[in-house]
């Protein structure tokens, strides 16, 4: 499991992208999934395709990326669509943003229920060629391949930092006495 | 407010402040749909009560030197230092801008950078926000500083 040096861990945070990742399949996009083992980042080289991008800040800072080859992109999109997409386009891109949307939605709610709320930024998507991506120095990055029934893979990416003990110490210590 | 004055006066502060590089600031873009090539790209998200990302364009070139001047170290190709270099010039470019865009930019948070480093790249938000590019030259090469603001 991955442990970006000396970073404080979330316990649970791969279980969480699981279960994300698979309620948004079963019931919006409708493709049965085999996930892989989650890893640390690496700073990899990506097949082209489109990623969707999402910010979380609050308790804690993250970021999630959701990395679609071509191929893998075109059937998320058809299956969500309900119509044959066979090329990368406007449609595809707001596919994939839209996926990464509900997804972190997903986790937003899975952190919540962890004692840490968070709110999201806006999707952005990339479509490129020859794409790389890492992990970030100072934060914990969590790489989770998914294998789609019938052929393709995508890559999840969670990125994520907790505050510092002392900050946090202070925080409940606030919210104690707010409670109080 | 004038968001492109807000770009560019964040982004000649860092460039002069963090960086020590020389900048200079060009007008907006009109069509902000740009193909980056060679170039690498930091994010960061906004969240709160304005919701957006801001982003940071760079050719590889620049990149390095970018990252040799902020980090004090020879930078020879694309690696993990320059990730994290543009990632963090992504993070203090959003983090004034905040303060720019509420009061002190207490209610608006940032989310963790992300880069992503291409040949050839497009960058697409929804089309609910509103995008604002402003290019920047240093080096003798062109980097962009890009904001998008969900219309409210």
């Amino acid at each position: 499991m991955g442990r970006a040096g000396r970073e404080r861990v979330l316990s649970g945070v791969d279980e969480m992208i699981l279960a994300a990742v698979t309620e948004v399949f079963d019931s919006m996009v409708m493709l049965q999934l085999r996930p892989g083992q989650a890893t640390s980042c690496r700073y990899e080289k990506m097949p082209s395709g489109v990623s969707g991008l999402l910010g979380l800040a609050g308790e804690m800072k993250a970021i999630l990326v959701i990395h679609c080859p071509s191929p893998v992109a075109c059937r998320i999109a058809s299956s969500l669509l309900g119509e044959e997409v066979e090329h990368i386009d406007a449609d595809v891109e707001d596919a994939v943003g839209e996926i990464v949307n509900l997804v972190a939605g997903g986790m937003k709610d899975r952190l919540l229920e962890a004692g840490k709320k968070v709110s999201l930024a806006v999707p952005t998507t990339v479509r490129g060629r020859g794409v790389l991506v890492s992990g970030l120095s100072g934060a914990v990055c969590l790489l989770m391949p998914f294998d789609v029934d019938g052929g393709g893979r995508f890559w999840v990416e969670f990125k994520y930092r907790l505050p510092s003990p002392a900050a946090e110490d202070q925080t409940s210590a606030e919210a104690a006495r707010k409670q109080g | 407010m004038d968001l492109v004055r807000s770009i560019q006066e964040t982004t000649l502060e860092i460039f002069g402040t963090m960086i020590m590089m020389e900048v200079v600031a060009e007008e907006p873009l009109g069509e902000p749909s740009l193909l980056y090539r060679n170039s690498i790209s930091g994010m960061v998200g906004l969240a709160g009560t304005a919701r957006g990302g801001l982003a940071v364009h760079v050719p590889w070139g620049l990149a390095r030197a970018i990252t040799g001047s902020f980090l004090g170290i020879e930078v020879e190709e694309i690696n993990e230092d320059v990730q994290d270099a543009i990632g963090e010039l992504a993070n203090m470019l959003a983090g004034n801008i905040k303060s720019a865009l509420s009061g002190n930019g207490k209610d608006i948070e940032l989310s963790l950078p992300s880069t992503i480093s291409g040949e050839e790249y497009g960058i697409h938000c929804g089309d609910d926000s509103e995008i604002t590019v402003v290019p920047f030259t240093s080096n003798g090469q062109r980097f962009y500083v890009e904001l998008q603001l969900e219309r409210v």
